[in-house]
């Protein structure tokens, strides 16, 4: 009796498992089998062109520049914000109401849907004030920030990751075996320097898989990018980006993602080209399995170095 | 002699007569024609008279929306408007007007009709520096009042130019942008979506310098933005491939998208529910759907509201009972358009007036264009610029 | 605890050694010191922890502020009344003077508790079984390849879903769940084309097992190997190990990973407008299974869908209620959820010591 219910629970997680890679699998045939004809040199290095003629509308060279600079950007604003409070709620909070506010706080944070981050950051960085992160709009009465750009879009990401990275942190962090902690205290460290040189080295992987659950996230996240970065394909800023005096305007002004090109060339946009949206789809997983290695490779790293 | 007389009398009574019914033929009240004027459609107690290709409207409504005072003079059966220091005068039943004192003959006067004014339209906004566009049968007349597409463009700009707005009219505005910026290398121009109503609502706002809107503004719009129309687009009603049904009438579409038929056989195809694909309330196709299609009818509420164009075609495309309504330029060989009233819904028909389910693509500011917003759209209305509007979708000039 | 010499303390004790500790004489000179820095560093840290924390109140302040005219207008009946689609397209049409404040969201309502229930329904147990076979019972040669599929699929963006949902979900529905007859009798109810309900709890559902999988298979990792060797050192068979020991201790990371997935669930909006027909139709369960096949929309997805009518103020503030019963919903969601954990924190304690 007993056996055949161990039987009936290890069929169900194999079938569950197995279920999930054909899935996965499935998924990604599809998108082979529907993108990969449009895939070639110069749809990788060609900006996109507007037309609703699928064969004239170019390639996803900005899309994809976009995506590299909106996660570095928004993983550079989360990240040193992220550690800070995950260090704070693992090593130095105490279960006060106060602190458990705080934690009820960010842990209602991450259950905010993304389309209403967008909202609000749209909202909020069209204030005049905060003009530096976008740009002011010339020439118009009254005039307000622009509210768009890749610095405004990065910002609102840190703040839909934040609490994701946070938490794996956190977890991370907690997850460092105590006896770690005792011995260093024991040898008289002092707290900070504890934290510094032996947890944080010791939680490094987790701190990591968090950093690519961030990535992760910012770059499959299509309602910020839509509304926060705009919806324009290519990127808008002083050309040519590379030279020096034009990066800052750069990420001043707007551009895309793959996800936003994904979007706009679906059938749930305008740009009128499925093809083009299931090659790009395939560029971005492609590139997700790739992060997806380094990861692997660097959690191998670290393991090999703490053995 | 008297029989002479007589007869005299006859034939002029008979040429009167057919003359007269010579006229009244021409000045058949043409319902269909509409008159936007920066971007708005003009409200008109009396609509407008179609007279030897020339187009008559109310004289308050007309001189009003372009931004002019008017004065009527009862006895003198005169009309004054003033805008700015040009003054046009006509004179009810005379060819002969004036323009800040300089004389000019029409080809169709003044005239009373139901105890309204009506003025002639090119004339008039002409006269006070606005644009007009009329191309025969089409059945919409533009009028820009801000922009002409008239104006010199300056040899060299710079500065930055946003725009945000409808998703239909973006890959348009990008296209022209592209164009714009070639001339200008120093420009930079940076174009979002978001919507029409969030373009308009941008504009207003103060934070794009243009806002786009593939529709008519309306009275519920924010005061004070002043729309530039350039460019027009078909709305087509699309079937499967599949659907036996090669043609349907307006009264057709309308029965159907108001839930009157729900079985695809009252329209001669088989036995099968209609499924209804519509789109959402404040998507500008939508609007001008309801309008022009439904005259302002409701959508049944088992209708399928859809976000984009490109979902309303791939719904249609994936089932066969199913019907939609798209901008031409979306239309593909997934779909079918039937025939519309016994016209054929194909870009030349469009262009020629024979298909008229058209509506606007309005580029929106707030107040009128300046600076670069106005050599933009100056560039816009210009040959140059109506020749890309002229690839995908129907010039306004 | 730890026996001396213990590889952790080796470690330690090797890392602090490669440090520049300074030397043990000035270490008393300079404890003052190094207490204000280290003051200041967790002032620091906690002025981070606050400015997270205070996000959320920023956020529904300015949502909830947005939404009250509609609230207001409105009360009870915003969330017990019908008729979404044409209260907006009235308030859409509405003259500027005489704008329309009636709006009735339950299908929004219940539609959003419909897809969020559906999906986790189907996600949980598949989630967890896959969870299980991830950390217990796979081949470690599978285990590698399995992992990235997750962490892959839960980086998919979810308009790759919605597409995939559109073009294979839908249609396979429509041919094989869907008569002509059937959608014939209900045609005056609801238009049957396959997008539904259905569609979006299997859309749903595969977009967010991957979430609950990966935070489920990290806690069942999280329990100590110390207690998973002591119960198949007593005999107890691995089946039970996991059932009876991992599971209890991992409860606390599961459950987050639910509620995670729920939360996820509940705000997904574009692949869902694009598989569950888009209409704000109430399904209902009177019309027997094929309630699973109604079209209908969820909160998030008519926030997307009428994004464009917010140049209407009506409009907006009706977008902004939806936005805050979403907000409402996964506040509360957390709450409950910082309960149970608690609650399970208490007893894993109890138990541990």
């Amino acid at each position: 009796m007993a056996k055949k219910r161990h039987f009936a629970g290890y069929a169900a997680c194999w079938v569950s498992g197995v279920l999930t890679l054909l899935v996965c699998l499935a998924i990604i045939i599809f998108l082979v089998l529907k993108g990969a004809h449009v895939l070639n040199w110069r749809f990788l290095t060609e900006d996109p062109r507007p037309s609703l003629n699928e064969a004239l509308t170019g390639g996803i060279l900005a899309p994809l520049i976009g995506t590299v600079f909106l996660t570095t950007l928004g993983i550079c604003f989360a990240l040193p914000w992220a550690l800070a409070t995950a260090i704070y709620l693992a090593e130095y909070a105490e279960d006060t109401p106060w602190v458990k506010t705080l934690r009820t706080g960010i842990d209602v944070l991450a259950g905010v849907p993304t389309i209403v981050f967008a909202i609000f950051g749209l909202a909020i960085f069209t204030h005049p004030g905060l003009a530096f992160f976008s740009t002011m709009v010339e020439g118009v009465e009254n005039a307000r920030a622009f509210g768009r750009s890749f610095l405004v879009a990065a910002f609102t990401m840190a703040m839909m990751v934040l609490p994701f990275v946070a938490k794996s942190i956190e977890e991370a962090i907690r997850a460092v075996p105590v006896t770690y902690k005792e011995a260093a205290f024991a040898l008289g460290i002092s707290k900070w320097r504890t934290i510094r040189m032996v947890i944080l080295p010791a939680a490094a992987a987790g701190i990591i898989t968090g950093v690519v659950l961030g990535i992760g996230r910012i770059a499959g996240d299509t309602a910020i990018v839509w509304l926060c970065l705009g919806g324009s394909m290519t990127l808008t800023g002083p050309q040519p980006w590379w030279e020096p005096q034009n990066w800052l305007a750069t990420l001043q002004n707007t551009g895309s993602t793959l996800t936003t090109y994904i979007f706009y060339s679906s059938p749930a946009g305008e740009g009128n080209s499925p093809n083009k949206a299931f090659g790009a789809g395939l560029v971005l997983i492609v590139i997700i399995l790739a992060l997806n290695a380094v990861v692997d490779y660097l959690g191998r790293f670290t393991r090999l170095k703490e053995e | 002699m008297r029989t002479r007389q007589r007869s005299v009398l006859l034939v002029a009574a008979a040429l009167v007569l057919l003359f007269s019914q010579f006229a009244f033929a021409q000045e058949a009240p043409a319902q269909d024609i509409s008159v936007l004027v920066n971007g708005q459609r003009l409200s008109l107690d009396t609509p407008p008279l179609l007279e030897q290709g020339r187009v008559l409207v109310p004289m308050r409504a007309i001189f009003e929306a372009i931004g002019a005072t008017v004065d009527w003079d009862g006895q003198t059966r005169t009309v004054t408007g003033r805008k700015g220091d040009v003054e046009v005068i006509l004179k009810i039943g005379d060819v002969n007007a004036r323009v800040s004192g300089r004389n000019v003959t029409l080809d169709v006067a003044a005239k009373v009709v139901n105890d309204r004014t009506l003025v002639p339209l090119r004339f008039v906004s002409e006269s006070l520096g606005a644009a007009v566009d009329w191309n025969g049968a089409a059945g919409q007349v533009v009028v820009n009042t801000a922009v002409t597409g008239g104006g010199e463009l300056p040899a060299t700009l710079s500065g930055t130019l946003k725009m945000s707005g409808s998703t239909s009219v973006q890959p348009l505005a990008e296209e022209l942008a592209q164009a714009f910026r070639q001339k200008y290398p120093q420009v930079q121009i940076t174009i979002t979506g978001g919507g029409s109503g969030v373009g308009i609502k941008d504009a207003a706002a103060g934070k794009v310098n243009i806002g786009n809107a593939s529709r008519a503004l309306k009275d519920s719009d924010p005061k004070g933005i002043v729309g530039t129309t350039i460019a027009k687009d078909a709305v087509v009603v699309v079937v499967h491939p599949n659907n036996p049904v090669n043609a349907l009438t307006k009264q057709q579409v309308k029965d159907i998208y108001t839930g009157k038929i729900t079985n695809w056989q009252a329209v001669g195809g088989p036995d099968a529910p209609i499924i209804v694909n519509s789109r959402t309330a404040p998507s500008g196709t939508f609007d001008f759907f309801t309008e022009e299609f439904l005259d302002n009818e409701k959508v049944v509420a088992t209708a399928k509201q859809h976000a984009s164009n490109g979902l309303v075609r791939q719904a249609v495309a994936a089932n066969e009972n199913a019907i939609g309504f798209i901008s031409m330029g979306y239309l593909d060989n997934t779909v079918k358009a039937p025939l519309m009233d016994g016209v054929t819904p194909s870009m030349e028909n469009a262009k020629n007036g024979t298909y008229h389910f058209v509506r606007p693509f309005n580029m929106v500011t707030n107040g009128e264009p300046t600076g670069l917003a106005r050599a933009f759209l100056e560039f816009v209305l210009s040959a140059e610029g109506q020749a890309i509007v002229g690839k995908e979708y129907i010039p306004v000039k | 605890m730890v026996p001396e010499g213990s590889p952790a303390q080796t470690a330690v004790a090797g890392k602090l050694a490669a440090g520049k500790e300074p030397a043990f004489q000035t270490v008393v000179v300079s404890a003052r010191r190094r207490s204000i820095k280290e003051a200041g560093i967790e002032k620091a840290l906690f002025a981070f922890t606050i400015l997270s924390s205070i996000l959320i109140f920023l956020i529904m302040f300015f949502v909830i502020s947005k939404a009250i005219p509609v609230l207001q207008a409105n009360g009870f009946s915003f969330v017990f009344s019908g008729g979404w689609d044409e209260h907006f397209v009235n308030a859409w049409l509405a003259p500027a003077g005489e704008p329309s404040w009636r709006f009735g969201a339950l299908p929004l309502i219940a539609g959003t508790l419909y897809t969020t229930a559906g999906a986790l329904l189907i996600a949980l147990p598949f989630g967890l079984g896959c969870a299980i076979f991830l950390t217990e019972l796979c081949p470690a040669r599978l285990r590698k390849p399995l992992e990235s599929t997750v962490r892959l699929l839960a980086a998919i963006p979810s308009v790759i879903y919605g597409l995939v949902g559109l073009l294979v979900v839908v249609p396979l529905i429509a041919d094989q769940l869907i008569s002509n007859e059937l959608a014939l009798q209900m045609i005056n109810v609801c238009a049957l084309d396959g997008t539904s309900l259905l569609a979006g709890m299997i859309v749903l559902s595969m977009m967010i097992v991957p979430i609950f999988i990966a935070l489920a298979a990290d806690a069942l990792a999280a329990v100590p190997r110390r207690y998973k060797e002591a119960s198949l050192a007593l005999g107890v068979s691995h089946w039970r190990t996991i059932v009876k020991v991992m599971l209890p201790v991992a409860r606390n990371g599961i459950l987050a990973g639910a509620i995670l997935a729920a939360g996820r669930a509940i705000g997904e909006a574009i692949a869902l407008s694009m598989v569950t027909g888009s209409v704000a139709n109430l399904p209902s369960v009177r019309h027997g299974l094929v309630f699973f096949l109604e079209p209908m929309r969820t909160l998030a997805s008519t926030i997307i869908d009428n994004a464009e009518g917010m140049s209407v103020a009506t409009c907006e503030a009706a977008l902004f209620a939806c936005a805050s019963f979403l907000l409402v919903a996964c506040i509360i969601l957390s709450l409950f959820a910082r309960l149970a954990a608690g609650g399970i924190q208490r007893k894993g304690g109890a138990a541990g010591g």
